[in-house]
């Protein structure tokens, strides 16, 4: 060590700052005294007011886009009509909870199929890898030659879509049963049946949730675009309906419903999720 | 003396061309008889263990317990693992009675021993806990008293305190020493750790580098019951000098088995 100060040291060595990277340090529960969940509220208020900014004072024109008051405002007026909610929205979210249901049982099922032989296991495997490389909406229109364009062709794409997501991450919940709990089973003597109920089900409950998060995704979304293409009702033909027609309100409103019921949707799963999984929050 | 509990003859045991176990024979007293197995690792002790447990069949000779020979695993027999194995889904309460509600022991019942076992290996207060809010060393025992809670005559532990910190583990190894006098099980217990299988065992087995077998038998004979000021005695130091020497060699062995290899 030399004893000539060099400015750059010092002030490196005199400085309060701490020397522990940041990534170590904990999280921060707020900021400026405002919790995660307000300023996901603040952010949508924002975004809105903008919107309602940019449309009132003529920056983006009315055929473009509309203020956000209008829209909920449309939107509301769509929820309280009755032939909207018996003709559209009601047979869409039929549609899609039908789809997610069944995406999670045959899911379920599929992946149960894969645990039990690694025979199936090896021979389905590349087509589950490459399944969401995929169009499986090019499917639609030989769907709909064989069985036409109504809800039951919606509904097959739609759960074959989603059910490969629940197979693949519930087969890895399957796989992840430690060695050791493995032999405590064989130890106790357990039967088959009482492992599946006991160890391997729910063992696999987190990595089976994740699955079903993204079956309802996928749900939403293969319900509403397959609507919107090629049917005559659901709240997807409704967008495109209002967008075919110039009809900007009920587009936009659509499309707002669309986000609502993703948020609800996605809502009831994290609820379900945490009821689930309430081991996993510590002390 | 009366017939030994575990009459070992002759197994041995491959894994594809790797010979784990040479053909080893050996009797395990009834009563609460302690014996550790030490040795290098990848000697074998663990195979020894799951063979006892029912859980691996061996290439060649039989393992009878209580004069029946053995072909899986038995009821009277419980294993504690290296990796707690406590359910993560389950509460205390609930994974101390996982064993009773595999074998289907009424709810009352398994509840009332559950808590008796839980009392026992001193996690009262802590039933509706789940292991996540726990400790390692709490952990192995939700594992310890769901083990006892079926009554075995025989415990089989595979490096249970392992993963865990010198002191937790003495602590625990004298733990299980207490619990285990209140009852008339015999124990074997696999470790890396010389001085854990001096200070809790009657009979500590040395086993040689793979292809493992029994290279020294030895006899513990401090008195019972044992407290942690054993731990630095004369007796302990002695027995501790004498098993390493022994290992020392095959460890040797070991590594010259493995730079020849890697040459």
């Amino acid at each position: 060590m030399t004893a000539v100060a060099d400015p750059a040291s010092t002030r490196r060595h005199t400085s309060s700052r701490r020397a522990i990277p940041k990534y170590l340090g904990t999280a921060r529960k707020t900021v400026l005294g405002m919790r995660p969940g307000v300023w996901a509220g603040i952010v949508f208020v924002v975004l809105g007011a903008l919107i309602e900014a940019a449309t009132r004072f003529g920056l983006v024109d009315r055929a473009t886009l509309l203020p956000m008051t209008e829209i909920v405002g449309r939107a509301t007026g769509l929820l309280l009509s009755e032939s909207f909610l018996t003709q559209t929205l009601v047979p869409t979210l039929q549609l899609i909870l039908i789809s997610f249901v069944l995406a999670v049982v045959l899911g379920v099922l599929i992946a149960y199929g894969l645990w039990r032989s690694s025979f199936f296991r090896r021979a389905v495997e590349p087509y589950l890898d490459l399944y969401y490389v995929l169009p499986t909406f090019a499917l639609y229109p030989i769907l709909v030659l064989l069985i036409g364009a109504g809800p039951v062709s919606i509904l097959i794409l739609s759960v074959t879509f989603s059910l490969v997501v629940v197979a693949t991450n519930t087969f890895v919940g399957f796989d992840s049963v430690p060695r050791a709990v493995l032999e405590l089973s064989a130890s106790l003597r357990l039967k088959h049946g009482a492992y599946l109920r006991k160890v391997l089900l729910p063992n696999a409950v987190p990595a089976m949730a994740v699955g079903a998060r993204l079956a309802l995704v996928y749900s939403i979304v293969m319900v509403l675009a397959t609507q919107f293409i090629l049917s005559t009702e659901g709240l997807g033909h409704f967008i495109s309906f209002a967008y075919d027609n110039y009809d900007v309100a009920d587009m936009y409103a659509g499309v707002f419903i669309t986000c609502l019921i993703a948020l609800v949707g996605s809502l009831v799963l994290t609820g379900v999720e945490r009821r689930l999984n309430r081991h996993r929050r510590s002390a | 003396m009366s017939l030994p509990l575990v009459q070992i003859s002759d197994i041995s045991k491959s894994f594809g061309d790797t010979h784990a176990l040479a053909p080893t024979s050996l009797d395990i007293g009834e009563g609460g008889e302690f014996v550790s197995l030490v040795g290098p690792s990848g000697c074998g002790k663990s195979t020894l263990l799951h063979i006892v447990g029912g859980l691996v069949a061996p290439s060649a000779g039989t393992v009878s317990i209580s004069g029946e020979p053995l072909r899986g695993p038995r009821d009277d027999t419980s294993i504690v693992f290296q990796e707690s194995t406590a359910l993560p889904w389950r509460t205390v309460q609930r994974n101390a009675e996982f064993a009773l509600e595999s074998k289907g022991v009424a709810k009352k019942e398994r509840q009332r021993r559950a808590l008796e076992l839980i009392d026992l290996v001193g996690l009262r207060g802590f039933e509706r806990h789940y292991p996540g809010q726990l400790s390692g060393g709490m952990r192995h025992r939700i594992d310890l008293a769901r083990a006892l809670s079926t009554e075995p005559d025989l415990l089989l532990a595979d490096e249970p305190f392992g993963a865990l910190d010198e002191q937790t583990r003495l602590a625990l190894g004298f733990e299980l020493l207490r619990v285990i006098s209140t009852t008339n099980c015999s124990v074997i217990f696999v470790t890396h750790s010389i001085v854990e299988s001096v200070i809790l065992s009657d009979r500590v087995l040395v086993m040689s580098a793979r292809p493992g077998r029994i290279i020294d038998d030895i006899r513990v004979e401090i008195p019972r019951p044992r407290t942690p000021e054993i731990v630095g005695s004369p007796e302990v130091g002695r027995l501790v000098d004498r098993i390493w020497g022994q290992l020392r060699t095959e460890s040797d062995k070991n590594m010259r088995i493995g730079r020849g290899t890697a040459a």
